[in-house]
This record gives structure tokens, C-alpha cells and sequence, in this order.
């Protein structure tokens, strides 16, 4: 057996479990349809002085609502019911009889329950902006993976958090709740950020929010975000960076500690 | 069963799924904005612009146009104030026209040439863009026409999303055939046992 072996044949096991027929083509469906449903140019078409870059901003976060929403509700399933199921039953217990470090059969699980659902959400998305809008997204594809890597910040942390959560209770059903609960509580907490900055006429509390979901302050500097923030907190390009780095090094450590958990800690 | 047969077959599963998407947001007809036509009479070398819109890729220019006489047809992407700016001038000339055209290619959404009849199409952008009708008339001679243009909506480009979903339909199908065979032949062998 060649070194990389083991490695994929956990993989492949992995994604045999995660991605059963047709669970992989009814999210290719829901992806593809709700991008081309929901897409949108936003008020652009009422303001011709809104720069194309901006037309790439608004087209690409009108198209990460409900279709998020179903890309988060897979990489639940795939982290809280498939890898909690996989502890649960043993599974990943027969995995540790392969030659393999933890660490990497945690990377098999992980690149199965996120790396195939990004791929499949990014190029079937990606792909259907391109038939819509050629135009706008072929100059500006920096600002699209842009918007897309801002948007998948928040679902990343609660993917981060939920993996800790699994492999604390060791039990599928339990850590999905906890996961939807986490999700809704984000974006109650992102509403209530801005209406507190409106209240309070300070910007403290889309920062605050930026460090967990940097599309706040990427939606402030392109300036099209209609609700109460408004206006009201004018980011410069370096900032909208500064905030990304720092929620994905949140991420990061978040995944780092996972990784800690399961290779040091886990008793199995 | 091969690994490389199973991925393709999925690959190909996805594919026609995807396919199947793209055919339905074709078959979601279009939903008309508004409407404006009527009848003039385009004067001999002169330019005539009669409808400018904003325009996004889910919107279109349902363009119906009938000549009696030689009449070419354009929608520019560019607004009639930067249309008048650009030639500096008040009154458009044919001529003038041209010669801008040919500079500036670019301006040219969709340009036809209508001779003693009728002319249908559909414009629809690929970026968001001003959208300005313009008659031109080359001939010397004066050139009543009949025009409806429509302000379309829809979600995706009714055409290229079908013609899109045909191909990955097609191409799905292909690679899906190697695994439903292995699957079909399993199942006879299970069967026979």
C-alpha cells in the first residue's frame, strides 16, 4: 500500500458516506436554480453612477442568501450528523486501525464534508454568474471571490465551532441542533449589531461584528448595504483585509483546536 | 465496480441535474416591463434615437421594426447625452455616425440592416449598460417606419441558458452511461446467482 493510499481510502469512504445518491445532485439542483433565481443587480439599475465593481458586489451577495443557507445546511450534515454519526458508531475508531496519524484522517473527513461542498457551491455558482453577466464578472473576479470569501466567514466559524461541538459530544443528532441554533443566533446578533450602530450613531458594533463576518464591513465599503449602517462607518480597502485576516486566523484556530482535540485528546 | 466509473458516473448524475436546473429557469418565460412604439419617418443621411434605457443582463429590448425603405437599426451601449456629447453636436448625421461606429466599436450592442420589410430580436446585455434605439438612415430618401420596442424581464438569458442546459444535459448523460451499465450488469449477475 503506497503512502498516500490509506489516506484516500478513507477519503473515499468519506465522501461514499457523506454524498449518497442523489444527495450531492439535489444540492447541485437547489445551487443552480437559486442562483439564477436569485440573482440580482440591486439598485444599479436606478443609479448609472454605480460602478461596475460595485454591480459585481451586489450580483454576487444577492445570490448568497437561501443558496448559502442550503451550502451550510450540508456541511452541517456532513460535520455534525456524518462525522458525530461516524464517533457515535465507531467508524472513525476502525479508521485509527489504518496507517495513518489522526490529523490526517480528520483533514479526509473534513476535505469530504467542506472541500466537496465548497467546490461544487463556488463552481456551480461562479460558472452561473459568468452565463448571466459576463460582462461584470469576467474584469472583476477578484471582487466576486472577494464577496464570496467575506460570506464564507461566519458559516466557516460555526463549521469551526460545530466541529468542536462534535467531537466534545461524540453524538450526530444533538450537534446539529446546536450548529442551527449557533447559525440563527449569528445572524439575530449581525441584525442587532446594526441597529445598535444606528442607535448609537457608533460604528464599534459593525466592527465588532466585522472580526466574526467580515461581509459587513466589505457590504459598508461598497456602500450599498440599504439598512441602518448606512453611512455610517466608511472602511478603507486595507481595513476590509484586516478584518478577513482576522476572522479566518479566528477560523484558524478554531480548526487548529479541532485538530488538537482529536489527535491529543480524544479518547477513542 | 471501478472507482473511475463511479466518479465519472457521478460527475455525470451532477451534471444532468445541474442540466436540469438550467432547463428550468429557461422555460420561465419573461415578464414584459413596458412598451412603446409608433410610427415616424426618418429623414434622408439623418439619425434618429428613440428609446434609452438602463439595462441589466435580466433585462431586455423586445425590438420589432418595419421599413419601406433601407433603414439601419442599432442599440448602443451608451446613453443619447453621451451619444450627442461624443458627436458634438445637436442633430445626428448618418455619416458622422458611421465614422464613430467604426471608432468605437465597442458602443455596438446589436446592429442590423432592415430593406422594404421587417426585422425581430431581442437585445439583451451582458453587463449593466445604457441601451439607446437608433434609426439610421443611409439612403437619400425619406423612410417611414413602424417600431415596438419592449422592455423584457427575466431571470437568465432564455436562449443561452437553454442551449447551455442541452450541452451539460448531453454531456452528463455521456458519462453517466459507463456506470448505469456496470450497475445493470451487476444487477444481472446478482440475479443469475
Amino acid at each position: 500500500m503506497g503512502k498516500g493510499k490509506p489516506f484516500l481510502e478513507v477519503l473515499a469512504s468519506a465522501i461514499h458516506e457523506d454524498y449518497r445518491f442523489p444527495i450531492l445532485e439535489i444540492f447541485a439542483f437547489l445551487y443552480t436554480l437559486g442562483t439564477f433565481v436569485f440573482a440580482s443587480f440591486g439598485s444599479s439599475i436606478v443609479t448609472s453612477t454605480v460602478t461596475n465593481e460595485s454591480v459585481a458586489y451586489t450580483l454576487t451577495s444577492s445570490l448568497l442568501g437561501l443558496p448559502l443557507f442550503i451550502f451550510i445546511i450540508l456541511i452541517f450534515k456532513n460535520i455534525a450528523y456524518g462525522f458525530g454519526g461516524d464517533l457515535e458508531k465507531g467508524i472513525i475508531q476502525s479508521y485509527l486501525s489504518y496507517p495513518l496519524k489522526r490529523w490526517k484522517i480528520l483533514t479526509a473527513k473534513l476535505l469530504s464534508a467542506i472541500g466537496i461542498a465548497l467546490i461544487l457551491f463556488l463552481s456551480i455558482q461562479i460558472s452561473a454568474l459568468y452565463v448571466l453577466a459576463p460582462d461584470v464578472i469576467s474584469p472583476y473576479l477578484g471582487t466576486v471571490l472577494l464577496t464570496y470569501a467575506a460570506n464564507f466567514s461566519s458559516s466557516l466559524f460555526v463549521a469551526g465551532i460545530l466541529l468542536l461541538v462534535t467531537l466534545v459530544l461524540r453524538r450526530g443528532g444533538l450537534t446539529l441542533v446546536v450548529g442551527i441554533v449557533l447559525y440563527f443566533s449569528m445572524s439575530i446578533i449581525s441584525s442587532v449589531a446594526l441597529v445598535v450602530a444606528f442607535a448609537t450613531d457608533s460604528q464599534l458594533p459593525l466592527q465588532i461584528m466585522s472580526v466574526i463576518a467580515p461581509n459587513v464591513v466589505l457590504s459598508q465599503y461598497y456602500s450599498v448595504s440599504v439598512g441602518f449602517g448606512n453611512g455610517l462607518w466608511t472602511p478603507a480597502f486595507s481595513e476590509v483585509f484586516l478584518f478577513m485576516g482576522t476572522s479566518y486566523a479566528i477560523i484558524a484556530g478554531l480548526f487548529f483546536l479541532g485538530y488538537y482535540y482529536f489527535s491529543r485528546r480524544l479518547g477513542l | 465496480m471501478k472507482r473511475w466509473i463511479i466518479f465519472l458516473g457521478r460527475g455525470g448524475t451532477i451534471l444532468v441535474s445541474v442540466g436540469l436546473a438550467l432547463l428550468l429557469v429557461s422555460l420561465i418565460p419573461s415578464a414584459q416591463l413596458g412598451t412603446q412604439g409608433g410610427t415616424t419617418a426618418v429623414p434622408p443621411k439623418w439619425v434618429q434615437p428613440l428609446n434609452e434605457q438602463i439595462l441589466t443582463p435580466q433585462q431586455g429590448l423586445q425590438i420589432t421594426v418595419t421599413a419601406n425603405g433601407t433603414l439601419d437599426v442599432y442599440v448602443l451601449e451608451v446613453s443619447l447625452q453621451v451619444l450627442y456629447q461624443v458627436m458634438e453636436d445637436d442633430f445626428l448625421n448618418a455619416t458622422d455616425l458611421e465614422k464613430l461606429l467604426d471608432a468605437n466599436p465597442s458602443l455596438i450592442g446589436w446592429h442590423d440592416e432592415v430593406d422594404n420589410g421587417t426585422i425581430e430580436h431581442e437585445y439583451v446585455p451582458t453587463k449593466v449598460t445604457n441601451a439607446t434605439l437608433v434609426f439610421s438612415n443611409p439612403s437619400s430618401e425619406y423612410v417611414p417606419v413602424d417600431f415596438e420596442v419592449a422592455i423584457t424581464s427575466r431571470i437568465a438569458p432564455g436562449t443561452k441558458v437553454g442551449n447551455l442546459a442541452f450541452w451539460v444535459i448531453s454531456i452528463g448523460f455521456v458519462l453517466v452511461l459507463p456506470w448505469f451499465a456496470q450497475m445493470w450488469k451487476s444487477r444481472r449477475r446478482r440475479k443469475s446467482l
